[in-house]
């Protein structure tokens, strides 16, 4: 019940944001910003609730993740639209984060008792460096569909190429900071599995998804800086990173049941 | 002669481990190894030859690449650079004109704005009147970042090769009182006790830890605790608390008749492994146990947890005894009996009369020699993607130079373009502003 009011304070922390994105009066951008930092605030006060209701770091359950990740999402939008003026990362990102906290709604909210192998402050780095790596690669993903749907329209003039060019810079910008995090993800995770399973590296289902997602990012970065990967490859090859995020995190678990990583 | 051999040994190289197709062949060849090695069927994809093959073939190409990168990169630490020539791989920011006289002035302006942003001088070549370049740089460091990031590549494809080779893996259950030899050494370690803290609902186990003794010979005696996520070392060994199993020391199947009054015989029987009874002529064989029955949502039969809150085992009855003729078959518990007939009407009744089990430590043994190796290239991995997507090269070219067209000097400044042209367009921009500013004051 309570994650239906934090829904229903991101959508109007859009509504405001769309009425008054063409507002000259410096109190409408005011209002925007003081409702989405309600918003934030909100929801982070909301992650801290349900630390101290399990008495642990909230992030072992797919409920508690799709908390971290919405917020997460919310805040880098909000950051990178501060940056780059972009009305289209803003409406993204909290489209995102409304769409997951509905999709949390659905799932059990039961706090269960952590298993002993959880236990460990690896799993707060590797985790967090997880998601600060996938909310970048959320708003890359977004800004390559604004990208792919703009570079549909036939007439451009220099303004709306310039434009282009921007948005593609900034879909790289994303990934390149998204990348290291995700190393530091997956790196946590193999020095983590070491002391409790007592193997970095396992070919666990999970475990080969984070390394396909990487190559594709790494992929996308290397293209990018040795063969000048531009336009709509670059655009796809960012999607298609957000699509294997997105089978890494939800896919593998649902068809994979048997992984070692099950309980996340 | 010689240098034409080695451009022609060079040139064939590249032609081999600089292959576009080539490496989007491998790259997608793993993929498809990584795809289908996921299921537990095909696990050992992974430890198998080719795939070992095409990850090495792609990180040699990978490092190949690096190497021959590096004269250029080290180019950039070089006292006899030259400022690279306009055009090419730069873009103008802005440009205008000055009078011969005032360019010293501009100089010093461009050094003041630059150097407040960090940017160093580093090349100043042909300062008479007429022209000349300047070169601004900074974050020259970053350009190793990608570099780095291949070599903790190769330092781990190195370290999975030893593991794979080399190191020793292996996993027990053990019993309290059981001893276990360490392979290759000497010692043994006993396990003394193995204690199990469950947890407020008693459905997952809070804690779980094994007090171990280790014997060496002409030594004294060790005693350690083993607990989850805290290995212990022993003689170049690993030891890891990975989990725990109860081993059934004793169960008793009370069999009744069809009124389930009276009582028949008591039957102490094993997981697996049949009793046959001489009257009435009947097998008994238990296929199954769980400590704590449940049916969860999908109607598998599971445990809630690893007490013995709700004991059930699944038999079979065989009538004759010895045959392969099921005649009755289901799940047993303690308080009740719910096996059902296969033929005719129920003609047993049967429940779990005793019953002890005891907790097993599951412990794993390792022993891998690329450990160090193995931590040193994930170092470099993570310094290498942080340098490289966080410390980004810039260099700015100042130009002077006299055109045809009009008097004095044009000042022209232009940027080398890298991977990050947003944020230093974004620089220069501001670059730019406070130039102009300085311009009119």
């Amino acid at each position: 019940m309570r994650l239906s009011y934090l829904i229903i304070f991101y959508a109007v922390s859009l509504c405001v944001f769309l009425a008054t994105r063409r507002a000259e009066r410096s109190v409408f951008r005011w209002i925007d910003k003081t409702v989405l930092f309600l918003a934030l605030l909100t929801h982070l006060g909301f992650i801290v609730l349900r630390g101290v209701e399990a008495r642990r770091f909230p992030l072992t359950d797919t409920y508690e993740t799709l908390l971290v990740f919405a917020w997460m999402t919310a805040l880098m939008g909000s950051m990178l639209f501060c940056r780059y003026k972009i009305v289209g990362i803003r409406v993204f990102s909290d489209l995102v984060t409304i769409s997951i906290l509905i999709f949390s709604v659905f799932l059990s909210a039961d706090i269960q008792p952590l298993m002993p192998s959880l236990r460990s402050s690896w799993l707060i780095i590797h985790v967090v460096a997880y998601f600060i790596a996938y909310a970048s690669f959320a708003i890359g993903f977004g800004v390559s569909l604004i990208f792919l749907v703009l570079s549909i329209r036939k007439n451009k003039g220099k303004d709306f190429e310039e434009f282009l060019d921007r948005l593609e810079g900034i879909i790289f910008r994303v990934i390149d900071l998204g990348f290291p995090f995700l190393t530091v993800g997956i790196t946590c995770g193999a020095i983590w599995a070491s002391i409790s399973w007592g193997r970095f590296w396992s070919w666990d289902a999970k475990e080969v998804w984070a390394l396909v997602t990487w190559l594709i990012y790494a992929g996308c970065l290397h293209l990018r800086h040795t063969r000048e990967l531009t336009g709509r490859y670059a655009a796809i090859l960012a999607a298609l990173g957000f699509i294997a995020v997105i089978f890494t995190y939800i896919g593998v678990n649902l068809l994979f049941p048997a992984t070692i990583h099950s309980y996340s | 002669m010689l240098k034409n051999l080695i451009n022609r040994c060079v040139g064939l190289c590249d032609k081999i481990f600089l292959s576009i197709p080539l490496s989007i062949a491998l790259i997608l060849f793993v993929c498809v190894i990584c795809l289908v090695g996921v299921s537990t069927v095909s696990i050992h994809i992974f430890q198998s030859a080719w795939f070992l093959f095409s990850l090495s073939y792609l990180v040699f190409m990978m490092l190949y690449c690096s190497a021959r990168r590096v004269p250029a990169l080290f180019g950039l630490y070089s006292a006899r650079r030259e400022v690279p020539r306009r055009g090419g791989d730069t873009k103008t920011i802005f440009s205008f004109n000055i009078s011969g006289e005032n360019r010293k002035k501009i100089v010093d302006l461009f050094e003041e704005i630059l150097f407040g942003k960090r940017y160093k001088k580093t090349i100043a070549s042909g300062g008479n009147a007429d022209g000349g370049s300047l070169l601004f740089e900074k974050s020259k460091i970053g350009v190793f970042g990608a570099h780095l990031l291949h070599f903790g590549i190769a330092v781990l494809l190195v370290a999975g090769i030893i593991t794979s080779k080399a190191g020793i893996f292996y996993d027990r259950n053990i019993k309290e009182g059981e001893v276990v030899k360490l392979e290759g050494t000497e010692t043994s370690i006993k396990l003394e006790k193995f204690s199990v803290i469950p947890s407020n609902k008693k459905e997952i186990a809070e804690e779980y830890f094994s007090r171990l003794r280790v014997n060496r010979p002409s030594a004294p005696v060790e005693w350690h605790t083993l607990k989850v996520n805290a290995p212990l070392r022993v003689d170049g060994f690993r030891l890891y608390q990975m989990r725990f199993n109860y081993d059934l020391e004793k169960l008793d199947i009370a069999l009744f008749g069809q009124s389930g009054i009276k009582l028949i015989n008591i039957v102490p029987t094993e997981v697996n492994e049949r009793v046959i009874l001489k009257d009435p002529d009947i097998g008994i064989e238990v296929t199954d146990f769980v400590p704590n029955f449940i049916i969860d949502a999908k109607g598998n039969v599971t445990s809630r947890s690893y007490s013995p809150e709700n004991p059930a085992c699944y038999a079979r009855i065989y009538s004759p005894g010895s045959s392969e003729k099921v005649i009755q078959e289901g799940w047993v518990f303690r308080d009740s009996g719910t096996s059902h007939d296969v033929d005719n009407g129920q003609q047993w009744k049967m429940r779990i009369n005793k019953l002890r089990i005891r907790n097993t430590s599951g412990i794993k043994f390792t022993k891998n020699p690329a450990e160090y190796i193995t931590y040193l290239g994930l170092i470099l991995l993570v310094a290498g993607s942080f340098l490289s997507c966080y410390k980004f090269y810039r260099c700015v070219i100042v130009s002077f130079y006299a055109d045809g067209g009009t008097e004095g000097l044009t000042v022209k400044c232009s940027i080398q373009k890298t991977k990050n042209m947003v944020e230093f367009e974004r620089e220069m921009n501001k670059v730019k502003e406070k130039f102009q500013k300085f311009m009119l004051v």
